[in-house]
């Protein structure tokens, strides 16, 4: 007993395991930052037992907001976790090879965000057990089946995308077999990349699609291009305008954690500029779709725009997202000198993931507090301790996913160069 | 054109026939084996498939009038409407052209438009609870079970056998009474007649004490429904989603018609307003 | 073999690769699928052959058909009560009380399953057999007759006319005990006023044929008579593309009536009477009235009395009356112009808004503006009904020696029970010393529900015979199981307003309580018990051979049984037979004028006596159809407000409690979240009194207070506040207690002046924020 206490250090010398020429904390340092992700994550099994054994009375959802925080996470988690398709894209196969740097930490991020959107979903459908109904009795007309096929799939692609970082750990690449197989998925990465990029881009898409297609809900419907409503493609390009800006504000905040330089300050702004560009052209199209709705899609459908907006859920937060989370960083993020600097441009992006997030949070909760019938009232939704256990899922095991894999995977490439001292 | 296997059934109800006493609601629930939780003021987690709404005309004492509206799921097909003077009422005999809000969002098919019936049906068992269908229906008509019903000692002896009670965690709604159409299509099978007009009568129709609710076959001249959706004072709520609904209102009151539905066109709320006023 | 790492990893990729391969993943996901569609606590309803039976339900006194399931192992099961499409006064449609009837049956919880005794003191309950039961019911009225006081006795129950009610009021009678009371009805001010004025006990309205119907001040829509009956009538004045009927409700709230009528005339409160009166007052100016009237006893003046011509020229002007009440007089013109033209009107009156039997001098006013259009006996118009020809059960008993606890100091003797339990809690004339509750929830349902609970407290022994655990079950001693409607055998009488009388027989259909015995069973068996000439008076095994007895004259009573009603073929058409001592009909009542000089002794002592009564206006206008200002108005000093119930078809008005389904569908402008009771008030009063929509406020009257939350609501009267009535048990389950607060805690119940029904229609309140 003595001795296996005396020789704990050694066994819990865990510095071999480390990415070459690399330094990490502590392992006792590190066990006390694991405790952060860990209680989240416990408040989110309390939550989530109370939540499959007593039902979903256990939240604040109704027959008004049938969806509530959960699906507002779901959908933000998802657009912010688009940076891994799209860097990917640009990566593979664009041959912006200047991203690769950061090609690595956007996939995992993606990662985190789609496995924690698909627990959380599974814990909100009423009877989980049943969820591959959606599969086994699919219906091609529904939005929500395509985004259930391709959120699974993509999920599959990012395991695939994920697991040659996995591979290339200083010890498990050590072994023949897994350096082998390591070396040949990174030369077929290409295909996965494109797999990825074609089932990110149709369910980032369904998921706007989603709402536009209820066309008895005027605050959500939105006119067809093609077979798809306008949030079809919003969605798409909001996602793809905010995911490299949420990768980057993630090394941004890992390297301010660690105190180490983990990307050079370049490849930083190239997303930046990407991601300015994108929120340019989103905030073009998404306006043109605002004013399109005020004055048609409304009056088409019998309401009016004032009558879209009741407090709390008043102008005020369309003027937020459009404005202050919309125009303001896409103006921001296309000024060099705002890029150059490190706090403009965090702020900017910040404000940009702020932006699309409150944009589903409006497709999801505003859409239902929207009494249709003449005769409803206007309810407000505040959701139960649980549901903010459920949701914090996403940040815990995001948290605690990212903590080990920049611990002990090379997800920076750059970063033994950037640190020599 | 309309097989012959293809028929519509719709409903009229008369606003102005409906003294809200609840009767429908209630025999609705018998009927269809609704249970009763514990808190059931809190109207968005109880489960009402036929809700009987009261509105007034928002006017001070003493002009205050109040009307009520019972609120069935309104069966919509989607699509196209017609003309006022067919009451609205122009279905789509193609099934593939229906577009019902909450069928073409379910994930798992287990909603249905009846392509023989025009009914919307719901299958309990095969819902998984995504609540999609909820948040697409403009009626609130569609329910989800929050709770486990809590039944208590004795009363599922007054259940019904031939609707099966719902678990936790799916979503249910009006069917029509669905099973009577069954047990009524067992009946003429037998000796070879068809389902007539009184063969096949939601509970809610048959217990209205003061006869407000007609249910038949939209497209059969020969049924009540056909004729009523016809009147200056028939009318659908909220017409301009384009939802098709088949359940329709009449009333002579001008403001509950423009309250039930304030996107009646302009023809025909005009016209309705020269034949006067309830 | 080497078990090192490498055929670790061999074998956990194999067996990743094997369970994938085998079906034990698609078969695990199945049956839990399956598994969800099997819980054990989601019921699974046998299924079995399906029959009709029909029944008449005594709630409403319509009939109903019971779908009953024949399953193989749960047995017979009744999965639905529909209406009765062969039942005149149902034709198919159904209210929600009898629609949800089987939640209240089959609820175990909510029943008495055995006879139960209760030790006071500890409050501990013990379960008893039903022979131990009666000996003790039986035991302590002997003990009471043996000792000379079976006076010290006072038996409930809902319904005078039922075979239950006439069974308890032979047992009482024969006992010694002049005290049995009823739940008080409008069929009894009714019977009064038709008796006094046409000596017809049994009126009623052709709402079916009329097409001008002017109702005051009574919820037609509501609860008024048969409530299925009176909607189909409602449904006639209905039409298109013009309404062949016109509906006119004069009430002081924008109610279901009044929201569904042509036309509302928001009145004061208490004023509807005095509206009558001015109408007829206007048909006469007009000369727009049916002439026969001129020929009425006492339409002219009379040796000694004013006429009502009379009356009517001095003191019912259009402009006082319109004034009075607070409407428009050229509305009121209109309406009168309207009425006295058109081809088949008739003038309503009946219970009030808050459930009360209504005032006597109100029914007559709305009798005599019946007269004045001429439609007594007319399609459409007042008709009377053929007497139920109903057998007694036995011979006369002889009236026992003590006066009754209340009414014995009236000319004419009237059921009030809430008189009786003041007079009996007071001691005086003398206190009671057992108390038979036996049916009608009379602790929940009052109607003054506080006085009934502390009579019951106070009483040494208390019996209640009822179905379920209800609040009157809570404070009783002995507690015995009786039937439901759906269980067991009884019947019910003529509802009020029917033009056409009839009878409902109700059979055992179900067993849901094995242990339960039919109400009049139970004192059958007590009669038994006590011998002598209570057992004389009741000679009968069961209620079954009582209703035989009764329905003798009825036919087969078995056939009539299956058929669970008799009612009147034809309406009578036809000049009515007026059975007064003129032969005619009478404005001035002579039975009335004779049965007052007769308690007072003297014509001289006349006035006291009718001052002593309450009756305003004396001798002049006493006997003659006239309004009588509300005693509650009296009260309105300060903030105070007048209370008025809201009566719905949703919630009910005395007799069994509000179903589970019916508590579901109250819409939130009755019981807002988290169970609250909710009052309505006119903006302009809200602001008067400093409060706002949605505050929780106290409503207080001498006898009780009530806590809501307060809804401001345009169609609500300014002065009054409106309060849901039936909501507020304490018993009855989870699904049905503490939802709400019971209106009649709150309720100030008087008598009627002249009749000495008990009415509660207003009361005087104040209404302030309340606390927390």
């Amino acid at each position: 007993m003595r001795r296996w206490l005396d020789d704990l250090p050694k066994y819990a010398d865990d510095s071999s395991w480390w990415p070459t020429g690399t330094t990490r904390c502590r392992p006792e340092v590190f066990l006390l930052w694991l405790g952060l992700p860990l209680t989240i994550m416990a408040y989110f099994t309390v939550s989530a037992l109370l939540v499959l054994v007593l039902g979903l009375n256990q939240t604040n959802m109704n027959d008004y907001f049938a969806f509530g925080v959960w699906i507002v996470v779901d959908l933000a988690v998802i657009a912010l976790g688009a940076g891994a398709f799209f860097t990917s894209f640009l990566n593979y196969i664009v041959g912006k090879t200047e991203l690769k740097p950061i090609v690595n930490a956007a996939v995992l991020i993606g990662f985190i965000c789609y496995t924690g959107a698909i627990l959380m979903l599974g814990i909100d459908i009423g009877q989980p057990l049943r969820g591959w109904f959606g599969f086994w009795h699919a219906n091609v007309h529904s939005m929500l089946t395509e985004v259930m096929f391709c959120i699974t799939t993509y999920a599959i692609v990012l395991c695939i995308e994920i697991l040659p970082t996995v591979l290339d750990n200083r010890r498990i690449g050590k072994v023949p077999e897994f350096g082998t197989f390591s070396h040949n998925l990174h030369t077929i990465m290409i295909v996965f990349a494109a797999a990825g990029t074609f089932l990110s881009f149709f369910h980032q898409g369904s998921l706007g699609g989603m709402f536009g297609v209820l066309y008895a809900r005027p605050f959500a419907f939105r006119g067809h291009l093609g077979i798809w409503p306008m949030t079809f493609f919003l969605f798409i390009m909001s996602a793809i305008a905010a995911g490299p800006s949420f990768t980057t504000m993630c090394v941004m905040i890992t390297e301010k954690i660690t105190g180490k330089r983990l990307t050079t300050h370049k490849v930083k702004m190239l997303m930046g500029k990407i991601s300015g560009w994108l929120l340019l052209v989103y905030m073009v199209a998404k306006s043109a779709d605002t004013l399109y709705w005020a004055h048609f899609n409304l009056p088409a459908a019998g309401v009016t725009f004032d009558s879209m907006f009741h407090q709390p859920y008043g102008i005020w937060l369309m003027w937020l997202e459009l404005g202050v989370c919309g125009w303001l960083p896409a103006l921001m993020l296309l000024t060099p000198r705002v890029r150059e600097s490190y706090g403009l441009m965090f702020v900017a992006m910040l404000l940009t993931c702020i932006g699309v997030t409150l944009n589903r949070f409006i497709f999801t909760i505003q859409t239902l507090a929207l009494p249709v019938l003449p005769f409803e009232k206007f309810y407000a939704y505040l959701p139960t301790w649980q549901e903010w256990g459920i949701a914090s899922l996403v940040l815990g095991h995001g948290l605690l996913i990212f903590m080990l894999a920049y611990r002990y995977l090379p997800l920076f490439p750059q970063e033994p160069e950037l640190n020599q001292q | 054109m309309w097989r012959k296997d293809q028929v519509r059934y719709g409903m009229v109800i008369d606003v102005d026939k409906c003294t809200g006493c609840g009767a429908c609601s209630v025999a609705c629930m018998s009927e269809n084996n609704v249970g009763v939780l514990h808190d059931e003021t809190d109207k968005i987690k109880s489960i009402t498939w036929l809700r009987v709404y009261q509105i007034d005309n928002g006017k001070p004492f003493p002009d205050t009038e109040v009307a009520f509206f019972p609120r069935p799921c309104m069966h919509c097909q989607g699509g196209e409407s017609g003309t006022p003077g067919q009451g609205f009422f122009q279905e789509d005999t193609d099934p593939d052209a229906a577009h019902t809000p909450c069928v073409s969002v379910c994930p798992a098919t287990a909603t249905d438009y009846d392509d023989a019936t025009g009914i919307v049906s719901q299958i309990p068992t095969r819902c998984i609870g995504c609540r999609y269908c909820v948040a697409a229906c403009p009626y609130h008509a569609r329910y989800f079970n929050w709770y486990d019903v809590p039944w208590p000692k004795g009363t599922p002896r007054a259940l019904s056998p031939f609707v099966s009670p719902r678990m936790r965690g799916v979503v249910e709604k009006c069917t029509f009474c669905y099973p009577r159409l069954q047990q009524a299509k067992n009946k003429t099978f037998l000796d070879g007649s068809e389902v007539g007009e009184m063969d096949y009568q939601t509970a809610c129709t048959e217990a209205c004490p003061s006869g407000a609710i007609t249910f038949g076959q939209l497209q059969d001249p020969g049924h009540k429904v056909h004729k009523l959706i016809k009147t200056d004072h028939a009318f659908r709520m909220l017409e301009k989603l384009g939802t098709n609904p088949k359940v329709y209102y009449t009333s002579k009151r001008k403001w509950v018609r423009m309250l039930a539905d304030n996107h009646l066109s302009q023809a025909k709320a005009a016209k309705a307003a020269a034949s006067g006023g309830h | 073999m080497d078990w090192d790492r490498r055929t670790f990893v061999k074998f956990a990729v194999g067996a990743v690769i094997g369970v994938h391969a085998s079906p034990l993943i698609p078969k695990l996901m199945d049956d839990s699928t399956i598994w969800t569609q099997n819980w054990s606590w989601v019921p699974n309803p046998e299924g079995g052959g399906v029959a009709y039976a029909r029944t008449v339900s005594p709630q409403t006194g319509t009939g109903v058909l019971a779908k009953i399931v024949n399953s193989r192992v749960a047995g017979e099961r009744a999965i639905r009560v529909e209406g009765d499409p062969d039942h005149p006064l149902s034709q198919g449609g159904v209210v929600p009380a009898d629609a949800s009837a089987l939640q209240l049956l089959y609820n175990e919880e909510i029943r008495v399953t055995s006879p139960m005794l209760r030790n006071r003191k500890t409050g501990e309950v013990m379960r008893i057999t039903w022979s131990e039961a009666l000996d003790q019911l039986a035991g302590n009225l002997s003990e009471l007759a043996k000792s000379g006081k079976a006076h010290q006795s006072l038996a409930l129950a809902p319904d005078p006319s039922d075979v239950t009610g006439r069974i308890l009021s032979r047992l009482m009678h024969s006992l010694g005990s002049p005290n049995t009371a009823y739940t008080p009805t409008p069929r009894e001010t009714m019977a009064l006023a038709g008796v006094f004025m046409m000596g017809q006990p049994f009126l009623g309205f052709d709402l079916a044929n009329a097409n001008y119907v002017v109702s005051f001040g009574t919820p037609l829509l509501e609860g008024f008579g048969a409530p299925v009956a009176v909607r189909q009538a409602y449904a006639k004045w209905r039409g298109y593309p013009k309404n062949p009927g016109t509906l006119v409700q004069i009430e002081p709230r924008a109610s279901v009536t009044a929201g569904q009528a042509d036309e509302w005339l928001p009145c004061k409160a208490g004023s509807e009477g005095a509206l009558a009166l001015a109408m007829c007052r206007i048909m006469l100016e007009e000369g727009i009235y049916d002439k026969s009237i001129e020929s009425a006893y006492g339409f002219d003046d009379m040796k000694g009395f004013a006429g009502f011509k009379s009356m009517l020229m001095k003191d019912y002007d259009r402009n006082k009356i319109a004034k009075m009440a607070g409407i428009p007089l050229a509305k009121l013109i209109k309406i009168t112009l309207a009425f006295a033209k058109a081809e088949r009107a008739v003038a309503v009156c009946g219970p009030g808004n808050s459930g009360d039997p209504g005032r006597m001098y109100d029914f007559m006013a709305v009798l005599a503006l019946n007269a004045f259009k001429g439609n007594l006996g007319k399609p459409g118009g007042v008709l009377t009904q053929q007497p139920l020809p109903l057998k007694a059960l036995a011979g006369d008993i002889a009236d026992p020696q003590q006066p009754p606890l209340a009414g014995g100091e009236r000319p004419f003797n009237v059921n009030n029970v809430n008189a009786m339990a003041k007079a009996a809690l007071a001691k005086k004339p003398y206190g009671i010393k057992t108390l038979i509750l036996c049916g009608g929830n009379f602790v929940f349902n009052g109607p003054q529900a506080n006085v009934m609970h502390e009579l019951a407290r106070k009483t040494p022994f208390v019996v209640a015979i009822t179905p379920y655990l209800d609040e009157s079950a809570a404070v009783a001693d002995l507690v015995l199981p009786s039937t439901h409607w759906l269980e067991g055998w009884g019947d019910s009488t003529t509802p009020y307003g029917s033009p056409v009388s009839s009878y409902g027989v109700h059979r055992p259909l179900v067993k849901a309580v094995p242990q339960a015995r039919d109400a009049g069973d139970i004192l059958l068996a007590v009669a038994q018990r006590l011998g002598g000439k209570v057992a004389e008076a009741l000679p009968f095994k069961s209620t079954e051979e009582a209703l035989a007895k009764r329905s003798e004259d009825l036919g087969d009573f078995e056939e009539l049984a299956e058929a669970g009603s008799w009612v009147q073929k034809k309406a009578i058409y036809g000049p009515p037979k007026f059975n007064t001592p003129s032969g005619k009909l009478e404005l001035f009542s002579m039975i009335l004028h004779d049965l007052c000089v007769k308690q007072a002794g003297s014509a001289d002592v006349l006035e006291n006596m009718l001052a002593y009564l309450g009756v305003e206006g004396g001798a002049k206008t006493a006997f003659l159809p006239h309004w009588q200002k509300p005693a509650a108005w009296g009260d309105l000093k300060g903030n105070k407000l007048l209370m008025q119930a809201v009566p719905s078809l949703r919630t009910t008005w005395g007799g069994d409690a509000i179903t589970p389904y019916m508590v579901k569908i109250l819409p939130d402008t009755m019981l807002a979240e988290q169970d609250k009771l909710v009052v309505e008030m006119n903006p302009i009063t809200a602001k008067a009194l400093h409060l706002n929509d949605g505050d929780l406020v106290q409503v207080e009257s001498e006898e009780g207070s009530l806590t809501a939350k307060l809804s401001v609501y345009a169609g609500a009267a300014p002065g009054m506040v409106f309060v849901p009535v039936g909501l507020g048990h304490e018993a009855f389950g989870f699904q049905v207690a503490g939802k709400g607060m019971n209106f009649n805690n709150a309720a100030g119940v008087t008598s009627d002046p002249m009749s000495g029904m008990p009415i509660w229609e207003l009361t005087g309140v104040t209404v302030k924020k309340a606390r927390g």
